[in-house]
């Protein structure tokens, strides 16, 4: 092993990389979990607004990244 | 004209706070902090993750939990840091309902090598190999804190506000990782 150990690890370890149209599908998963928040409720800053937006976000995110999941889960089996 | 030294990390840590605070509502900001930090997200969590499947998966929660709580970042450490927080905790969660630990090393194509060399090629890229592997089978804590620290950069302090540790019991888990890896690269070296 002629490099440092410290560089050895960071290189082996950094040619990981996601798969060519990985981020454009995610991408577009998250923006479809956006789509019911970002329905033009201007911020107003109040807290109360803040944590009602999160917690409607939270809502849609996590049922979108659920239906993700099922989407991927079919894509597997269709491909074994 | 005198030339001035950037910090590119401070720059791009200002612009990620811009865009957070605005992620909450408007999802461009959301999908640029996104662009900005997939690929460091999903090579950690595929440090961490048995294969490719996992490691999406795994990533998909990490912005899906990033976007549903933009609105509570509240800029106090790097937005960076935050979304590694997120990613820690899914890896933890994840790593409690797995049923199986083997960590499978895909071939993932290598960057682009300065020396063109077929042989030099084929050694760098068994050497990666390698040292993948022995990463991998590392304890997670481990596993994790190399990761952070030598794939990632973050400093010890860092790596500690994200996993939630004491700074020394950061410092052992690398101690104890740089240890194993050196006496393992070291034989094979040898050999």
């Amino acid at each position: 092993m002629t490099l440092s150990l410290d560089h050895a690890i960071g290189t082996a370890l950094g040619s990981y990389s996601p798969r060519p149209g990985f981020a454009a599908e995610l991408l577009e998963a998250l923006r479809r979990g956006s789509a019911v928040h970002m329905y033009g409720t201007s911020a107003s800053g109040s807290s109360r607004t803040r944590w009602l937006l999160a917690g409607s976000l939270a809502g849609v995110a996590g049922a979108a990244s659920a239906a993700y999941g099922v989407m991927r889960l079919q894509r597997r089996g269709r491909a074994a | 004209m005198s030339l001035k030294t950037v910090d590119l990390d401070a720059v791009t840590e200002s612009g990620d706070r811009e865009l957070a605070a605005r992620a909450a509502h408007d999802f461009d900001a959301f999908a640029e902090l996104y662009r900005r930090h997939l690929c460091a997200i999903y090579r950690f969590v595929r440090t961490q993750a048995p294969d490719d499947a996992t490691a999406e998966d795994l990533t998909a929660q990490v912005f899906f939990k990033a976007l549903s709580s933009a609105a509570t970042y509240r800029g106090s450490g790097s937005y960076r840091a935050w979304l590694f927080r997120i990613a820690h905790n899914s890896i933890s969660t994840w790593g409690k309902h797995k049923t199986r630990s083997v960590i499978v090393l895909s071939e993932v194509p290598d960057s682009a090598d300065p020396d063109p060399s077929p042989a030099s090629q084929a050694i760098a890229t068994e050497e990666r190999s390698f040292v993948r592997q022995k990463v991998a089978e590392l304890p997670p804590a481990q596993r994790e804190v190399v990761a952070l620290r030598y794939l990632e950069d973050f400093s010890i302090e860092e790596v500690a506000a994200i996993t939630r540790r004491k700074q020394g019991a950061v410092r052992i888990l690398l101690h104890r990782a740089r240890t194993g890896l050196r006496k393992t690269l070291e034989g094979k070296e040898a050999t």
